[in-house]
This record gives structure tokens, sequence and C-alpha cells, in this order.
């Protein structure tokens, strides 16, 4: 959509609008546009629409050194690319600032919002995602793009970061005595990251030098807005974050009748999250999941040796273990986090019982898979998806 | 504040004083910004106030000044305000077509048009092309210069203009920069003081110390532009009188004071008395000695 | 890594106060001759420094109104571990940037059209609470540099630890996983200007932390509201002292 400037006869239709208590677009004042989650066929990808606005998130896990105050802990981190891709206006951003897409002030805060919501609050366990303690764990990154702006850019990153962390699977690693495999999607199902809550976040426009505060500014009524006011809330009715970055001032009486405007929102998207999240699933077959791209850090320490591409620890397991007649190690010292997890079977939800079921039992039988045995894994979330037909 | 931090570097001169005391009935009328001025029901907003709903409050800091029944606040310390028909000193900063923009220590650039301008010779034609691009020989860029107010633009804009003999670009001199406030708008800007030292005392705050050479008796207001051009030299005693002028005026922004003639030559015969050289003016204890000294000679 | 306590039995935090007690504030203002305004503010331990300059002339692009600019950086010495002094990472670019945004609403922008306020903020030492002692240094030297302004902007923060709700929190218990609340209100009518919540907070908890965090504003208010005034008269009994000497010539 072009951007053109609002002229000033639009500005104040929105406020007059507002001050009769309807939206421009039809809407009242305290609805919010339709969300809809677009997950892509990759794990961890997902395109969410916020009524115009439309944003592209994609989660990934790298396998890294874990920083030296939190040795057995993993991390996220957020990158937020808000480009004159999304809008002309930000263009001239750019030329007075002199920042970068992602450097903008804008983005800097959506990406600083993000962190508090999600790091900061414990949405994701962070102590699940190690791998060897001190050594190393998996530091998931989520990249957003901004494909169009026509307001209310930060609720829909947020959204777009929850639900990709929430698709996004890691790959299972396996820890014995000092290697570390991890193993291709193809070879093992990919587990789903650990969360604990899922932080929505709703943002209000204040109009009226703070008399009125409407949910969801569309990209007209942010024209005209003195202030925009953010609540993140979860579905246990806790509030994660809340920010109002100067503009008009409000009477502290109004946040309360807001925030609960904000925890019905909340719900309301989280539980069309879940089912956008379910029907991808049922849609989606195996075959159509790409590979993971699992990247191993640059960094060389005595464990990296031992950890190479998936297909050749394929095979070298395949002779260690065709050779040694399938020793299970079951003391396996270097195994910290992981093992605070709960060592449980994997139980399939699916209608079709997946053939690599029960792993737990010696596998010596099948040829296919000679993986040494599966110590522990952390609890997974959804249903596996149907298996290879 | 604590006595005891008087040693911090932090602490400005005049608070280490902690001068007089404020009387009682300036401080009744003092506001801050917000705070509500009292105040009956028809009553003409100046500057420094607004109205916020039934209230009528303060926007900056400052006394409350009532009168008749116009309340205004003036702030104690702000960028220069202009007035139509102030006299300041001002830098130029930039050409642009047919106009200099000039620095007076205000919230824009005010500006000199060519045609507000005396041409060489003082005849009076219509500017040319040719006089647009000798611009820069009558005043180029950082050229210090003393013009009057002729006007104000809706948006703030100061427009100046150099139409009289006494005004013009300033050769052979110190600058300084003091706080608008200090100088009190009055009828005479160029004044000599009894040391022989020339000053022009800008409405603005800028301040223009220099010698004259040229004998031209009581009346200086009428002093030629050409001939001050003439005096490229002056002598050791000269200039050495011209840097304790300035610094006295620097120490009575330091502490605050009113600037006027007056004050100027009081603290510069202090340091006469005491026999201070210049260089050692601005030390810390020796304002602060000259300071209470002159303090203490006020004639109120 | 064992977890302190943070109240005493006694209900003293670790730095002697009570819950609902604000640090020691000291301010000064008007100490940089150079900047058009300028403040040196203490709160407890956490020294910020602000430096206002403006309104002044804006070379680039024409406006209406009055643009802000604002800078926040923290001395690489702030701390107990030395860092380089980032301005540009992305802390400090969104703190910038949130006072900045509560500026532009307090300010009479209007009245400055075509020109430009610039804001630096520089924090000494870091002990808790540096975004609120930034905003209260930037409104003092707002009011120092003479700029209109539509009320002060008063900040305090406030934390849940404990089961009590404390007012002003310094380092120690900023970095607990708490809930904790910066606020920022206008003074004279207590509008809410600014606010950031930091971890998350059932209803009730934040309910208690905004109306804490308020009084711890208004304590605050107290304080730098007598020190502009006796900075003020200070400086206006010196000019007014001789000003009429000799003024009959």
């Amino acid at each position: 959509m072009r951007d053109e400037p609002l002229s000033l006869l639009e500005k104040n239709f929105a406020l007059e609008a507002l001050q009769a208590g309807i939206r421009v677009d039809g809407r009242k004042i305290d609805e919010a546009r339709l969300v809809n989650f677009e997950f892509g066929s990759q794990y961890g990808t997902v395109t969410v629409r916020l009524g115009k606005t439309k944003v592209f998130s994609s989660a990934i896990a790298e396998v890294v050194e874990p920083t030296i105050d939190r040795p057995a802990e993993g991390f996220v981190t957020f990158s937020v690319d808000l480009s004159p891709m999304a809008s002309e206006n930000l263009m001239l951003e750019y030329l007075y600032s002199g920042r970068t897409s992602s450097t903008l002030e804008e983005a800097a805060e959506i990406v600083r919002f993000l962190q508090q919501i999600i790091r900061e609050n414990q949405a994701i366990d962070t102590e699940t995602l190690c791998i060897v303690a001190g050594v190393q764990v998996w530091a998931i990154r989520v990249d957003i793009h901004v494909l169009d702006h026509c307001g209310n850019v930060l609720d829909a990153c947020c959204m777009a970061a929850v639900a990709s962390l929430l698709h996004m699977r890691k790959p299972v690693v396996t820890v014995v005595g000092k290697d570390v495999f991890i193993h291709g999607i193809d070879e093992r199902e990919p587990v789903p990251l650990t969360v604990h809550h899922l932080p929505i976040s709703v943002s209000f426009g204040i109009f009226l030098d703070g008399d009125l505060i409407a949910i969801d500014p569309s990209i007209q009524e942010e024209s005209v807005m003195e202030g925009t006011l953010s609540i993140a809330v979860n579905a246990h009715k806790e509030i994660c974050a809340f920010r109002k970055a100067g503009g008009a001032s409000i009477e502290t009486s109004l946040i309360f009748k807001n925030a609960s405007y904000a925890y019905l929102r909340a719900t309301e998207v989280t539980v069309q999250l879940e089912k956008a999240l379910k029907d991808t699933y049922s849609r989606n077959a195996v075959a159509s999941v790409k590979p993971l791209q699992v990247e191993t850090t640059k960094k060389s320490f005595p464990l990296n040796e031992q950890v190479q591409g998936v297909t050749t620890v394929w095979k070298q397991v395949a002779k260690q273990s065709a050779l040694e007649d399938k020793e299970k190690t079951v003391d396996q010292p270097n195994i910290t986090s992981v093992t605070n997890a709960e060592m449980e079977i994997f139980i399939d939800d699916s209608e079709e019982s997946y053939t690599k079921s029960d792993e737990l039992s010696a596998s010596t039988d099948s040829d296919e898979e000679t993986a040494p045995a599966v110590i522990a894994r952390p609890r997974g979330g959804k249903g596996r998806p149907k298996s290879k037909k | 504040m604590d006595k005891d931090d008087d040693t911090s570097i932090f602490v400005s001169p005049f608070e280490q004083e902690a001068v007089v005391t404020p009387s009682i009935v300036k401080s009744s009328q003092f506001v801050a910004p917000g705070d509500d001025i009292l105040s009956q029901e028809s009553v003409v907003r100046g500057h420094g106030t607004m109205v916020q709903g039934t209230r009528l409050t303060s926007t900056v800091a400052g006394i409350v000044e009532r009168v008749n029944k116009l309340v205004a606040v003036l702030p104690i310390r702000a960028r220069y305000s202009a007035e139509v028909g102030d006299v300041i000193v001002g830098r130029i900063r930039d050409i642009v077509s047919r106009r200099w923009k000039v620095d007076v220590n205000s919230r824009q650039d005010a500006v000199l048009l060519l045609s507000a301008v005396n041409l060489p010779g003082g005849v009076q034609r219509r500017r040319t092309y040719e006089d647009e691009l000798k611009m820069r020989e009558f005043f180029d860029q950082d050229d210090l210069i003393s013009a009057e107010v002729q006007e104000l633009k809706q948006d703030g804009l100061i427009m100046l203009h150099t139409r009289s003999l006494k005004y013009g670009k300033l050769e052979n001199g110190i600058f300084i920069s003091v706080t608008p406030q200090l100088v009190k708008r009055s009828k005479k800007h160029f004044h000599r003081l009894s040391c022989g030292v020339h000053i022009i005392l800008g409405d603005n705050g800028y301040v223009w110390i220099y010698v004259d050479d040229a004998a031209y008796g009581e009346d200086e207001e009428e002093a030629n532009f050409s001939k001050r051009r003439e005096n490229d030299k002056s002598n050791l005693e000269q200039r050495l009188s011209l840097i304790r002028v300035r610094n006295s005026i620097c120490i009575l922004d330091l502490y605050f004071l009113s600037i006027q003639p007056e004050t100027i030559m009081l603290i510069y015969e202090e340091t006469i008395r005491r026999n201070i050289p210049v260089q050692h003016m601005l030390r810390p204890d020796i304002i602060n000695d000259i300071y209470r000294t002159v303090k203490n000679t006020k004639e109120m | 890594m064992p977890r302190e306590e943070l109240i005493s039995p006694d209900g003293l935090r670790t730095d002697g106060r009570r819950p609902l007690e604000i640090r020691k504030v000291t301010c000064r203002m008007g100490i940089l001759p150079r900047a058009d305004g300028s403040c040196h503010l203490e709160m407890g331990n956490t020294i910020v420094l602000a430096t206002v300059y403006g309104p002044r002339e804006l070379s680039s692009r024409q406006s209406s109104c009055g643009i802000i600019r604002c800078e926040y950086s923290m001395a690489s010495f702030a701390s107990t571990d030395r860092r380089r002094g980032k301005r540009s990472d992305r802390n400090s670019v969104e703190m910038a940037s949130s006072i900045k945004k509560t500026f532009e609403n307090v300010l009479l922008t209007d009245l400055f059209p075509k020109s430009r306020v610039d804001i630096f903020i520089q924090v000494l030492q870091a002990d808790g609470s540096e975004r609120s002692a930034a905003i209260n240094a930037v409104t003092i030297a707002m009011v120092n540099a003479g700029i209109p302004m539509k009320d002060l902007i008063v900040s305090c923060s406030a934390g849940y630890m404990e089961n009590t709700t404390v007012m002003d929190l310094n380092h120690v218990e900023m970095i607990t996983r708490g809930p904790q609340l910066t606020l920022a209100i206008y003074a004279s009518t207590e509008r809410m200007a600014t606010a950031h919540l930091e971890s998350k907070a059932s209803f009730e908890i934040f309910e208690n932390l905004i109306a804490i965090a308020k009084k711890g504003c208004l304590q605050m208010f107290d304080v730098m509201h007598s020190s502009i005034e006796r900075y003020s008269l200070n400086l206006i009994a010196s000019r007014d002292h001789i000003a009429t000497f000799g003024s009959r010539a």
C-alpha cells in the first residue's frame, strides 16, 4: 500500500470519530483487529497479520558457548528489521538519524520490549536449552521482519515472536561421554521448546490529551495519537510488561480498566494461536518439513571435533555400535541440565503408531536406527507429526 | 545542600557564598513550572504562563510579575528573547541568498538582509546582483557585528538592521558571552568606561570590549563606523585594561550580578586596588574575595 | 548463589531504609556554565548528570514545533565492572527514546518552532533507579535552561520483594527478578507520564506498585521543588542585589 501523508481533514476525522465512540474502520473503542497466524513449512517460521499489518518471524537454534555468568542456561536473542519495505515514512528516519533498519529507535524499542516479555519473564525455559553446562548451550535467535506497517507493529512483532518460538523445534541432542551428537531432522524428530507461559502484547493509543484510550491503533490513528501504552499479559492474568513511554499524561485509574481489556484480548489471541498451531500440525506432513539448519560455533574446544555434520556422525555411530554391540551407557556424568528435565518415554499422540516409538529399549534389531540409547529427553510439547509413509 | 559540600566542584561560585537571604516577599511570589498562579477572574496572560483546565500555571521558574491586569512569569535564566529595538551583538554564521544568518544567542538565528545594511559610501540604491556576490566582502562568516532588532516575524524570526553609522562590523576588541538576563534593557548600549575602554552591552548577552583611539569626547554614539576600522594597533597597556574589563564582566557573570558600567567598574577598581594581576583575576579564591568586598560596598 | 535477605526481620532493607522511604536526594543545578541548563542529581548512590542545550537553531528540516533529541549513556566506571561506555547499544537507545518521548509532551514545543533542544544524560554512578534519576535530572536541567514546560516530571521506582512493596530501589534490589516499576508523573496533576514494568506481576501487585511509586514521586517532588526554589531565589537575590546601584546615571 502506498504511503501517502494524511491530510489534516483525515486526521481530524479520525479524532472526531474517536470522540463519538467509534473508529474509522468501524471498530469500537475497545475492539482490536483480527489476528491471523500463518505458519510456514519450516519450523519456527510464521507470518502474523494484524489487520493489514504484516510481520514475518523466524526462529532458529544455534549451538554456542554459554555466557560466563550463566553457564547452565541457553538464551534467546531478538532482532527486528524495520526497513522502508514496511513503510515509506521510515525512509525519512534513516536520512536524519543515520541508523540502520535494525537499530532504528522504533526497532530498538520493540526488541527491548521483546527481551522484557520473553527473556526477563522466563517465558521460555532457558535451563532446558543447555546441552553441556559451561560448554555448549542452545542460542535461539528470533528474526522478525516487518513487511507492512499499518499500525501497531509492536503487537504484531510480539505475537510473531511468541508464535515462532512456540512453533519452532530444536534438534535432539545426545551426549555420550564427551561426545555431543546433534541429530538431524530426518533422523530424530526435533523437539519443541519448553514454554512456561505465552505473553501477548496489547497496545493502546492515547488520544485527546489523555482522556481517551483506544486499543490497537491503525496507521491512520497512529498519526493523530498522542502516546502509546503497551501491556503484555499472559493467560494466567499476570502482567508481563507495562510500558508507557512518554506521550500525553493519563489518569492512573484508566490504566486498570485497560489492563483488563488487555487480559481479555490476550486470552482471545492465545486461543487463536493455539488453534492455528493445531491446524498446522494436522495439515503438514513430515515430508514437507525442510531440514532445520543447525549451525555449530566456530570456536574450537575439544568436544567440537566430535560434533560434525549429522550424516557423518550417524555413520560413525553406526560403525561403532555395530562393533561394540550396543552397550547402553547409562552413566553420563556430563549431562547436568538435561537430567533436570523429566525422563519419560515419549508417548505418541497421533493415531498411527510411529515406528521409532520405543527407543529406550535396545534397538539393535532395527538396522535403520543404530544410535546410542537415548538417555533423557526434555519434555516435548505437542504430539508428533505423522510418520513417513 | 549541606555546607560541607563546599569543596565539591559542582558548586557554582555564588552558591558557595550562599549570598543574601532572599526576601520573604520575593519567595512568596516564586513559582516553578506547574505551580498555580493565584489570579483574579479576568487577567491577561503574559509570557511564562499557561492555562490548564481551570488553573493558571507557570511554565518557567521565576517570580510572578503583575502589572495591572497582566500576569507574567519571566525565567531567571534563559536564551535571549528578542524585542523590537534591542541592540545586539551577533556573529555571522552563514551567508545565503541576499541575507546573512546571525547567531544572537536566541532560539533561532537572526536574519540580516542585504537590504538592511549600509553600503560603503553611504549611498542609497537598489541592491544589484553584484552586491549579492560581494556580500562576503562586507561581512564574512564568523565576523562580529552590532545591529538592532528591526522586526520579529510570526514564528519568532528576528530581523536585524545596521542602518546607522554606529552599527556594523566589530574589530579590535574582545568578545564575551554572558547570561542575557543580567543585561538590563536601557537606552544606552555603547558605553565608555572611566578606564578608557569602550564596551557594547548587547541585550542578548553578547558583549564587545574594545579600544577606540579616536578622540570623540562624550558623545560616543555618533562615532563614525569607517574610522573605527583604521585602528589596527593598540598598545600593551590598552590591551591589559581590555582584559581586565573582560575578566570583571566574567566575575559578574559567575556571581549572577547585574552587568552595568557601574558594576563593571566596581570590580575593575577593586582588582586595581588589590594589585591583582590580570592573569590571576579569575582564580577561585580571588574572585571570592573580590565578591565579598564588592557585596559590602553596595549602596542600597 | 545464596539469596541475601532483602528485608530484615525488623523491616529494614539492605541499606537500612524502611520500605516506604526514598534515598537521600541532592540536586545541584547550573553547574556547567556553558550549557543552557544542567543538573547533577544524586539519589542515594546513583549519580546522574543531565545537560540541556537549547532551544537553538535547527539547520535541517523545517518544523512547526521544536524538535527534541536525547542521548543517554552510562560511564564506563558507573557500575562495579568496568565496561566500555556505549551510546548506541539497545538499552541506551531505548532509554534515550523513552525520555525523549516523555519530554516531547511536557515541553511547550510550539513555543519554539524551527528549533531544537538537545538533552544529554550521563550516568556517573549506577546504584539502581537510573531511569528515575535521569528523568528527574532532565526536569531540573530544563528548568535551569528556562525552557517552558507544562509541569515538573518526577519519577520514582517501586518493587515487590519478600511480600513487601518497597520504594526507590537500589542496585541490589533491582537485580532480583521481582516485579519492578519505574513511574514518572506530572507533579501537579499526578497523571502518569511514563511507566515501565520489569518482570511479571499479578494485577494486584501491579496496582500496589503504581500506588507506592506515586507516593515516592511526590516525595521526590518535594525535594526537587525546594532545590529549584532555593537556587532560583539565590539567583534573583544576587541579581537584584546591586541592580539599582548607580542606575541614576
